[in-house]
């Protein structure tokens, strides 16, 4: 019956009644008074807000008793550790909660101490959590794709070196001749911009090409629709798949959608498909269309534009996949000498693949984020200690009136654990926001990760972080300060001083140790930013404004009309005050890499593997002039070019050299690998342009121009030279484009200066982090420093006040106090160093013209380090030097 | 002769209460009466803990009614204040008066 009665009290509020409140009667009655109070509700309102009612009042209820009990526990003396009376339900409880209050008071003592801990705490662990939570989602997640183990990534090598794409023929002839695998896909790992209308409203988007049978291969289906068939595989098919985030925002969503016509660059696609929203495979793509043999990126073998994806087929080993591939890739070397003479494919497994882009990042921000938290760490055990040995006849006191050394114990790792759970929830909540900050330093969009949600696994790695920090810094060292034999300590009017002490200055050594670690890496990493940083992008990248324009599917549909549209715009804008002059370009330096060919010296062919590559870039005349790129030698494309039958190519100075190693490039033929033997004049030399961003070394900068005048094209990009801040003329620009024709699309407005910038973006927040990391381990280093050094100075105030009476000299003081903290620095150097060497390799893969033992970067740290400790013993040496020896002395 | 700890004005507002309500006072009447004195919800733990606190000062003392039924078989607790209890409302009544006096007449200029 009782059971039954909805208004009766849960057994679980029950039991949280009777632990709460005291006294038989209290607590019965109570009881009882809510049963009757939610039998009243059960009439009036029914028996859910009953039930709802009885839960909510019994927590409020038992959270106001645990609320007067600590206030209470707050004001009386401090607790009675030897007063526990076993038989006393609360007993246990009651004395956790007296250790509990007790902890935080002894905290709220030092609030200064306490906060710059915490901060410092929650700081530590919140970039080791957020860096977790990181590699987590990157290299301990399973890839979102079923049965992920049997995916490999098929990387295309040239002389064994992976590039890592291959060409789309090859794809066909690996995906018919093996038979290792279940399916075979490929993408193109670069996304194009397509203008795409739909009923709705013309938008540009990000777009991928993808074979037929790619999705099937990541056995991802779509949620609405079907895949790509093996006949829309073939060329002459329009059709396309849209991601889920298209389909609500651009087709509103509707499930009627697929079958429905959308224009992708003009040209009316049917639709087929919607992915889910969760699905991103490299790319944050909006539309996919199938790659169509002898369509575009391939046509042709020598064309390499796809990435590999193959699902091993059941029972198959990556061995002996491997193996299968290797006698297919040695039959096409055979088969197409020309493009395949050392072409090949290796095999990895998908998941690692992806994870060995992020890895190597990933792990030395956590150990760089492990490591400033041990030092975090080692501050909180060097102020324990300190704290503990002040605190030695406090503790005997209770030792000798009987409480057992666990009982001590106990008390004192509440008090850590008091701290440990403040700053781990800080944290936690920190880390949530960090993960975001470091989804910058570190992008994950090639995982698909575009944001990230703290896992499950992530708060449960933060709360053992925290214990064990809160175990290994706040309760081992407080095990030295517990008196073994009270009655000593108590005899002696104060603790054994020695107590701790070398503990500490231990970790003092280990703390600049560390710090000249990171510091030296951080160093590394700005040295090789201000490399980067420095270079010359080859044009003069200050106030020029860029964006992109598209005629497909505009009234501009032959050439001439493409031709006209393109001078109207030039001519009209350069007669703009605010306009300097403007340049126009297939692709722009930094902002649209790749695109690169074979180019040789049409006289003397060179066998097909020597063949240089380098980039192709259509340009306007008048583009060298506004992106102020210097001539070397000969000239550029004037006006009226168009006219002349010949070819008209400009080299850039690396290519003139790679082509023509003896000089002398201007009047010589050169020959583009734009098939149908293209034969053109070299009409001059300009120099260098850092094509692909500040990034990538070595010689990305070979690149031929070819005139626009001659090879008209669809899609430009615009470059315009201001007199002003570059941002001024986009009005008049637009103005311009809509008066022009009003259906062609201004794409993707930027200066220049801000794309250089992203360019080396990652590089910079790198060095950043890594940056504020070292900093906060210097700092935390220095405190730990100074601290010792004080404490150092108090304890032998005696000592000192005795020299100063017998005649000391006072430089002589402040040389005992600045020598031994300048040993510790030493000491600490004389790890740090050797330490750096051995790990500043890890960063070898992240510098840019800077050598991992770079001696600037080591003795730069070591002075700094040198200087600053310096300055952290001058304070408590100055304290030494102001002891009075007659007062210190009678202190005794 | 002052004390030191001076009864807080909920504890005061509890205490009148429960010799309000009379013979036979318990929590939940004390809760509506307070309620329907300060026209606005009383928290019900505030009640309790306090209730507990003034018998632990001993201005209350409590007996136990016999169990009955729709309360799951639980007695009440009834509570009366103490002589203790009532002395030391008086005496903080005798300060507030003292400190009142004359301020009634000021505030009307």
């Amino acid at each position: 019956m009782a059971k039954t009665n909805p208004g009766a009290v849960p057994g679980w509020c029950v039991a949280l009644l009777t632990r709460c409140v005291p006294g038989r009667l209290s607590r019965e009655s109570l009881l009882g008074d809510l049963e009757a109070e939610a039998d009243a509700i059960v009439h009036r309102r029914g028996p859910r807000a009953a039930r709802t009612w009885l839960r909510w009042e019994a927590l409020a209820i038992a959270a106001r008793y645990v609320w007067a009990r600590l206030r209470q526990s707050l004001h009386p003396t401090p607790p009675s550790p030897f007063l526990t009376h076993p038989r006393d339900r609360f007993s246990f409880m009651n004395t956790l909660l007296q250790d509990v209050v007790y902890g935080i008071r002894s905290l709220r003592s030092t609030p200064g101490t306490t906060a710059a801990l915490l901060f410092i705490l929650v700081l530590g662990i919140g970039a080791l959590v957020a860096t977790f939570s990181l590699v987590e989602a990157a290299l301990l997640r399973p890839l979102p794709y079923p049965d992920q183990k049997s995916l490999v990534w098929a990387a295309t090598t040239f002389e064994g070196y992976p590039n890592p794409v291959g060409s789309a023929p090859d794809w066909a002839d690996y995906r018919e001749r093996s038979n290792s695998f279940s399916d075979f896909g490929a993408i193109t790992p670069f996304f194009l911009p397509v203008t795409v209308v739909t009923e709705r409203e013309p938008s540009r988007v990000k777009h991928a090409y993808a074979t037929w049978n790619l999705f099937r291969t990541l056995g991802v289906e779509p949620v609405l629709g079907r895949w790509f068939t093996e006949a829309e595989g073939e060329l002459g098919a329009t059709v396309a798949m849209v991601s889920h985030d298209f389909w609500q925002e651009q087709l509103g969503g509707e499930s009627d959608v697929i079958g429905e016509s959308v224009r992708v660059d003009g040209e009316a696609h049917s639709l087929v498909g919607v992915m889910p929203s969760d699905f991103h495979f490299l790319l944050d793509v909006d539309v996919w269309r199938p790659m169509q043999l002898g369509g575009p990126f391939a046509s042709a073998r020598r064309f390499h534009n796809w990435l590999m994806i193959g699902r091993l087929r059941d029972g198959v080993s990556l061995e002996q996949a491997q193996s299968d591939v290797d006698v297919i890739s040695r039959d096409l070397q055979l088969e197409y000498p020309d493009s395949n003479e050392t072409k090949a494919l290796s095999l990895t497994p998908l998941a690692d693949a992806i994870a060995s882009s992020v890895g190597p990042q990933l792990l030395l921000m956590m150990a760089t984020a492990g490591l400033v938290l041990a030092v975090a760490g080692s501050n909180v055990a060097s102020l324990l200690l300190a704290r503990g040995s002040t605190r030695q006849a406090e503790l005997a006191i209770r030792a000798a009136l009987g409480a057992s050394r666990g009982r001590i114990l106990r008390q004192l790792t509440v008090e850590s654990l008091v701290l440990g759970l403040v700053a781990g929830t800080g944290g936690i909540v920190a880390a949530n926001w960090l993960s975001g900050l470091m989804l910058r330093v570190i992008p994950l969009s090639v995982l698909g990760i575009e944001h990230l949600d703290m896992s499950v696994t992530a708060v449960l790695f933060g709360i053992a972080v925290t214990v064990v920090i809160s175990l290994l810094f706040g309760t081992a060292p407080a095990l030295r300060v517990i008196p073994d034999r009270p009655s000593e300590t108590l005899r002696s009017g104060r603790g054994t001083v020695g107590a701790g002490n070398r503990l500490r200055s231990g970790l003092v050594i280990a703390q600049v140790a560390v710090a000249v670690v990171l510091l030296v890496g951080s160093a590394l990493l700005v040295r090789s930013f201000v490399m980067l940083r420095g270079q010359n992008p080859g044009f003069s990248p200050g106030q020029l404004l860029s964006a992109e324009i598209n005629l497909s599917g505009s009234q501009q549909e032959s050439l001439d009309e493409r031709r006209i549209f393109f001078d109207q715009l030039a001519t009209r804008l350069e007669a703009l005050p605010g306009v300097e002059a403007v340049a126009l370009a297939n692709q722009l330096p930094i902002r649209n890499p790749g695109n690169n060919i074979s180019i040789w010296d049409a006289d003397a062919p060179p066998d097909s593997v020597q063949k240089p590559l380098a980039y192709q870039r259509i340009v306007r005349q008048g583009y060298f002039e506004a992106m102020q790129i210097p001539l070397v030698a000969g000239r550029t494309f004037g006006p009226g070019s168009g006219t002349q039958d010949e070819l008209q190519f400009v080299l850039s100075r690396t290519l003139a050299d790679m082509i023509f190693p003896g000089g002398g490039a201007v009047g010589k033929r050169v020959s583009p690998d734009w098939g149908d033997g293209v034969v053109g004049l070299v009409v001059g030399v300009v120099e260098d342009v850092r094509v692909a961003g500040l990034g990538v070394g070595g010689t990305d900068s070979a690149t031929f121009y070819a005139s626009y005048d001659q090879r008209p094209m669809g899609g430009m990009n615009i470059a315009i030279r201001t007199r002003g801040e570059p941002g001024s003329i986009v009005p008049e620009l637009r103005a311009i484009m809509h008066e022009l024709d009003p259906t062609v699309p201004l794409g993707d407005i930027r200066a220049m200066e801000d794309l250089i910038a992203d360019s080396i973006g990652q590089p910079r927040l790198m060095s950043l982090a890594m940056g504020l990391f070292s900093a906060t381990a210097l700092v935390l280093s220095l405190v730990g420093l100074y601290g010792i050094l004080a404490q150092a100075v108090t304890q032998r105030r005696r000592e000192f006040g005795l020299r100063v009476a017998l005649g000391a000299e006072r430089g002589n003081i402040v040389a005992i106090v600045v020598r031994s903290g300048m040993l510790r620095v030493g000491l600490g150097l004389a790890v740090g160093i050797p330490a750096a060497l051995a790990s500043s390799r890890m960063l070898e893969g992240f510098l840019f013209n800077v050598a991992p033992v770079d001696p600037i970067a080591f003795a730069s740290v070591a002075v700094l380090l040198t200087a600053v400790g310096l300055i952290a013993c001058l304070a408590p040496a100055w304290r030494a030097l102001r002891v009075d020896p007659v007062i210190s002395l009678r202190a005794e | 002769m002052g004390r030191q700890n001076l009864l807080g004005s909920f504890e005061q507002m509890v205490l009148l209460a429960v010799r309000q309500v009379g013979e036979g006072a318990y929590a939940p009447t004390i809760l509506e009466r307070l309620q329907a004195t300060m026209g606005r919800k009383v928290s019900r733990g505030a009640v309790y803990v306090t209730l507990d606190r003034l018998q632990r000062r001993g201005l209350l003392t409590s007996s136990s009614a016999p169990a009955e039924p729709g309360r799951g078989g639980r007695p009440r607790r009834h509570v009366q204040v103490t002589d203790e209890g009532i002395e030391q409302l008086e005496e903080v009544r005798a300060y507030l008066d003292s400190l009142w006096d004359g301020l009634d007449a000021v505030q009307e200029d």
